[in-house]
């Protein structure tokens, strides 16, 4: 399996934010998406999840521009974005029950991706009551319905605990294991060397970073 | 992701919110009820007008007091905004001046009744009044005098002519005053009769509505867009990052919208028809007597009911399309309350738009609260129901289609 991001650009009232964006990954890799905040991250991988239009580009899976092919990216491809879609007022249940039908959802809670997160642990939970940890992982529990084959994250383990970032790393550990794809912004270290292949966004370009295990080399490189 | 389990998830955060909306609600009707009462039955409109007591006294006898009041409340200008009320104790008048009882006083002096058959003039009415209202009651003065006058100087000009016809025709001093008192006496008798020449019928205040009819229904629907406050924490929270990718994963903005009205209206519909339950009931018991509800039996009632929920569609409506233009919770609290309480104002639902300048009463018309105003209202008056309908409809459906282009727009951010 592999995808492909081809020439992605994107304006925003005249303004060029992302110009000839693109990169590749294939089966089991992670690949990581770093620089400066409002740089763009948010807004590349919104458009390779559907949520933004994007002004040109396309983003192949197995030769099929997934911009162009609504019920084909979602089925393949799961996006968590950095603020939790959830339904405060509601309960993990009842979140989760807006993505899976009850079959699905009992059988993920019982052996699947869920109980690897720990989301059946805090079913009950109302998201209003729940930590940031538990809703990312709520989150990434709601996403992953479909059985996705590619993960979209936008900072996963931001202002999370250590606790919260090894389960989620292990999660993605376990996907990747699967033969799945992750591509996820991040400015957290251990993320950034779990990556396969690293990419730096700066000046509305994307380029291949050579990551040398020094995070000032890359801080300095932003 | 599937629409229906969406549309579910909307009617399970709105069951939630359900037990604060029903606390604010019973609130909010007890703050209408209690805002009903005072406009309803205060005393400036208990019988729907205001008048001004103007004293008159006289030491002559009585019949001509009497007379004299009658002829100036058969004036169409003054009918509605002065009573008259004799007195023959000047110090019972003072008093009643004195304690506000009264606005002012006229004295007619002794005498008056027969210097005016002997066209001499000379006697003049006092005209007594207390400080602070000698403004308005001095316009009332003015009135009254002008009708004096107007008997007087008209009805001398007839009597003069008629003594100078029959002067010059050679009649008799005897033949002149018998001619001269039938003069006199058909002046009476058509000024006498002049009350009975036409029949004054009050229509109501507006809307072809009576009083409490038209505030019963202005109220109602103030009640119903202040549910909306009870309500707001269904999208103050709300999560835009959710729209955003439901709308990626095939959830399209209409269904979107859909989906939120209907939770949203849904339980307004439990709200109000919990409230309704004890307006019935005192309607039923008559503790309120509106007249337009010629019968409180439960079809006609239910059939009310149903146009209430109707004329709440399109204040749902309304009101989610504040909610969704202003963004921020400071905005949607404060804002969104003025808006709706100056549409609600402005479209007559606490004072009648009728007394608004008329550029205003249009405005307030053309509004959706006055157009939901219209239609409740010609169900109680069986008038203009085709068009208070289409009305209602058009303006749901442009509603509906504005809210889905502000949330496209808010999606394609």
């Amino acid at each position: 399996m592999k995808i492909s991001v081809e020439n992605i650009s994107k304006k925003y009232r005249n303004k060029e934010v992302l110009s000839s964006v693109s990169f590749e990954a294939e089966s089991g890799m992670q690949v990581g998406i770093v620089g400066k905040n409002g740089i763009g991250k948010s807004t590349l991988l919104s458009i390779l999840a559907g949520v933004n239009k994007a002004d040109g580009g396309k983003f192949l899976y197995e030769g099929r521009d997934l911009l162009a092919d609504k019920d084909l990216r979602n089925k393949v491809c799961a996006y968590i974005p950095q603020e939790t879609p959830l339904i405060s007022e509601l309960s993990a249940r009842d979140n989760l029950r807006m993505w899976y039908s009850d079959k699905a959802l009992k059988k993920e809670l019982s052996e699947g991706f869920l109980k690897t997160l720990g989301i059946d642990r805090f079913l009950k939970v109302n998201v209003r009551k729940m930590s940031g940890g538990m809703k990312k992982r709520l989150s990434i529990g709601c996403a992953i319905y479909a059985d996705p084959r590619v993960l979209i994250l936008d900072e996963p383990t931001a202002s999370l605990d250590l606790e919260c970032k090894g389960i989620i790393n292990d999660y993605l550990d376990a996907f990747k294991k699967r033969g799945g794809i992750v591509v996820l912004a991040t400015h957290d270290e251990k993320e950034i060397e779990n990556c396969d292949a690293l990419y730096l966004l700066k000046d509305k370009e994307m380029n291949k970073y050579v990551y040398d295990g020094s995070i000032k080399n890359l801080v300095d490189s932003f | 992701m599937k629409y229906g389990r969406y549309f579910l998830a909307q009617l399970k955060r709105i069951k939630k919110l359900l037990p604060e909306m029903l606390c604010l609600s019973v609130l909010f009707f007890g703050v209408t009820f209690f805002v009903g009462k005072t406009l309803i039955t205060g005393s400036d409109y208990e019988a729907g007008k205001i008048k001004y007591r103007i004293g008159i006294m006289g030491k002559e006898e009585e019949s001509f007091i009497d007379m004299g009041i009658f002829l100036l409340e058969s004036f169409d200008d003054s009918k509605y905004m002065m009573e008259l009320v004799k007195y023959t104790d000047f110090e019972e008048a003072k008093s009643d001046l004195y304690d506000g009882t009264l606005s002012a006083l006229c004295e007619i002096p002794a005498g008056f009744y027969d210097s005016i058959n002997y066209l001499s003039n000379d006697l003049s009415i006092k005209y007594y009044t207390a400080a602070g209202s000698r403004g308005v009651t001095g316009v009332f003065m003015d009135e009254i005098t002008g009708i004096i006058s107007d008997y007087i100087v008209y009805s001398e000009a007839g009597i003069l002519s008629l003594y100078d016809y029959l002067d010059y025709k050679g009649a008799s001093a005897e033949m002149q005053n018998e001619a001269v008192d039938k003069l006199f006496m058909s002046y009476m008798s058509t000024l006498l009769g002049r009350g009975n020449l036409v029949t004054v019928k009050t229509l109501g205040i507006s809307n072809g509505l009576s009083t409490y009819g038209y505030y019963f229904t202005g109220l109602t629907l103030f009640l119903m867009s202040v549910l909306s406050f009870a309500g707001i924490s269904f999208f103050i929270k709300k999560n835009m990052t959710l729209d955003k990718l439901a709308h990626s994963k095939g959830i399209a903005v209409p269904g979107q919208i859909a989906a939120d009205f209907v939770a949203y209206f849904l339980c307004n519909v439990v709200c109000v028809t919990i409230l309704m339950v004890p307006i019935f009931k005192m309607l039923k018991a008559k503790l309120l007597e509106i007249p337009e509800f010629f019968t409180t039996e439960n079809v006609f009632l239910f059939k009310f009911y149903g146009n209430v929920l109707v004329a709440m569609v399109l204040i749902c409506m309304f009101e989610l399309l504040i909610f969704e233009v202003l963004e921020g919770t400071v905005n949607k609290v404060i804002f969104s309350f003025t808006i709706i309480l100056s549409c609600a104002y402005i479209s007559g639902y606490l004072y009648p738009a009728s007394f608004f300048p008329e550029s205003i009463s249009k405005v307030g018309s053309l509004l959706p609260t006055g157009v939901a105003m219209t239609f409740l209202s010609s169900f109680l008056t069986m008038k203009g129901r085709e068009s208070a309908t289409l009305w209602l409809m058009g303006y749901v459906v442009a509603i509906f289609v504005v809210l889905c282009l502000v949330r496209t727009k808010k999606i394609n951010k």
